[in-house]
């Protein structure tokens, strides 16, 4: 290799790393603070790297303000999300990639017009119905919007257009009902993209912010981010504190991200060529 | 597959978007051509349709014009540097060794799964002007140190860069996605006929990837549309109302004052604006493709 070649090797080495810690950083940092015995003794900024870790912090975080317990609304949130609005939209991309029937047209155009609706916009309504039915304060009231996920339903149903004829017609032709063949053949041909759809509803729904906030007028039921940002209100001087809840909030989703990163990012390629 | 079946197959999701999206979009704009308030919650007789009256008073409304103009401001200015960024770190890491590639889409991707609340915690300690990192680093290189989240254009910028920070590794996916299309012929011919780096970059790689860039803007503005989490945390809405967005002010006039017409007059406008843009995007990316 030219020497050229190498200098311009190395500087987009570099380039790539500085950005990656940067990018990180906010990251980091957040999590090193959560692990500083009272990070504002510091006459100015704290330092990277706690110089004694403790766990006071998150102690605190789950002793006096209940951390675990909004965990665990979000917990249940998220895995009653999650099977509810792939199985939802699994059969339906299926059936409008593989089969004809009156009024496909018409339910095409009702998800590719449910995808340009901005959910945020209709929370007010929203409210007014879960009121209705007395809704407001249980997780009926997250869970059931969120499985309504019209984007879940495109992806699924590009994907499901490869599935070959010839496989389902062999699983007709010994007898199975499609009640059998959606379950015993095409969710496996389907199950790289339901994993991914699978991983994406589980991170948004755990991220979640303005409906949840809205929806769970009880303590609580309040979900993460919601219980962090009311804690937020209060202690926001409390760096370490904040830090600790903020930590709580985001290694899990990491963790999840990194245990599924393949199944994850296809979801977010095949987001790029859906028309 | 049986006509009946298929029907039954796609029921339950034609129910729920029916339910949670048709109904209340019907509702928004029910709600927005009346004066339902505080004193219509308690009783409904004090309900009264109120024509476009809402929507007349947002436009004598500074604050609304305000929230069209916070929220477009980080439109404009978020987008092309989400886009920017988005390139420029795909680019890179297609043209580095497969070993050290996943590594580096991981650090650029892990700000898209983390929740923006808590993030938004992060940031604003970063931006602190007592114990934040980042005005000890401007002091440090003899630059001002102002007062990032207390001063109107500043807070506005400041929550724009967590935006783009937060968003440009799903679009770095996307376009890196895009670029592994392009086959590998195509730069060898160029290089056979002795076109270099930038030519090649110019002439190959920026004309494949813009119907990718140009669908990717139009996400991007669609998602930061709807800016909410970053400014609630960040800044509330302040200093002096810079950095109350759409959403936000949704939020307050809907549940802080209880106006729900004029409240769901905002969420109608919003609603526009972004039909707007997706309209944009079909007609943009029917121009790319040539049709």
């Amino acid at each position: 290799m030219s020497g050229r070649g190498m200098v311009l090797r190395a500087s987009r080495y570099a380039v790539l790393i500085v950005m990656a810690l940067a990018t990180l950083f906010p990251l980091l940092w957040v999590t090193s603070i959560a692990f500083m015995r009272s990070p504002e003794r510091f006459a100015g900024t704290p330092p990277l790297w706690p110089d004694h870790p403790t766990l006071v912090n998150m102690v605190n975080i789950v002793h006096q303000q209940r951390i675990g317990h909004y965990f665990l609304n979000s917990l249940i949130v998220a895995a009653a999300t999650t099977p509810l609005s792939v199985l939802v939209a699994g059969l339906a991309g299926y059936a409008l990639a593989q089969a004809k029937f009156r009024g496909h047209r018409l339910v095409s155009w009702v998800v590719m017009f449910a995808v340009l609706v901005p959910n945020q916009a209709l929370v007010l309504p929203l409210f007014e119905m879960f009121s209705a039915v007395h809704l407001v304060n249980h997780y009926a009231a997250l869970v059931l919007p969120a499985a309504a996920n019209a984007v879940s339903i495109v992806l699924i149903q590009a994907y499901a257009r490869a599935i070959p004829k010839d496989i389902l017609d062999a699983a007709r032709i010994d007898g199975a009902s499609e009640w059998r063949t959606f379950f015993s053949v095409v969710v496996p041909l389907m199950a790289p993209m339901l994993a991914a759809v699978a991983v994406l509803t589980f991170v948004v729904s755990w991220n979640d912010f303005m409906w949840p906030m809205i929806a769970m007028q009880k303590v609580d039921m309040q979900t993460l981010p919601v219980a962090l940002a009311s804690i937020d209100r209060e202690h926001y001087q409390n760096i370490g504190l904040m830090a600790a809840g903020a930590t709580v909030a985001i290694l899990p989703m990491m963790l999840v991200f990194l245990a599924s990163q393949r199944y994850y990012l296809r979801a977010v390629s095949a987001g790029s060529v859906t028309d | 597959m049986k006509a009946s079946t298929a029907l039954l197959f796609v029921i339950p999701a034609l129910a729920m978007i029916l339910l949670f999206v048709f109904i209340p979009l019907i509702g928004v704009l029910g709600l927005s051509l009346t004066d339902f308030n505080v004193y219509a919650l308690a009783n409904s007789a004090n309900l009264h349709f109120v024509g476009v009256a809402n929507f007349t008073h947002l436009l004598h409304d500074h604050a609304a014009w305000q929230g069209v103009e916070t929220t477009m401001t980080v439109v404009l200015v978020g987008v092309p540097a989400t886009l920017g960024l988005s390139l420029v770190c795909a680019l890179m890491i297609e043209s580095i060794g497969a070993r050290w590639r996943g590594l580096f889409r991981t650090a650029f991707f892990l700000p898209v799964v983390c929740s923006t609340v808590a993030v938004a915690i992060g940031w604003r300690y970063l931006l602190n002007t007592r114990y934040g990192l980042v005005n000890r680093l401007l002091a440090a290189a003899h630059l001002p140190t102002p007062n990032w989240l207390g001063t109107p254009g500043l807070a506005l910028l400041a929550v724009t860069v967590v935006v783009v920070w937060k968003g440009f590794g799903y679009g770095m996916i996307i376009v890196a996605a895009a670029r592994r299309e392009i086959p590998d012929e195509l730069y060898d011919i160029a290089r056979i006929e002795g076109a270099g780096m930038t030519q090649q970059l110019l002439r190959i790689t920026m004309p494949m990837l813009a119907p990718t860039l140009g669908l990717l803007a139009l996400l991007d503005a669609a998602g930061y549309w709807q800016l909410f989490a970053e400014p609630y945390v960040l800044t509330q809405g302040g200093p002096m109302g810079s950095t109350m967005s759409l959403l936000l002010l949704m939020y307050d006039r809907g549940f802080r004052w209880w106006r729900w017409g004029v409240a769901s007059a905002l969420a109608m406008v919003l609603t526009v604006i972004m039909w707007l843009f997706a309209w944009l995007q079909r007609h943009t990316r029917a121009a790319w493709r040539g049709d």
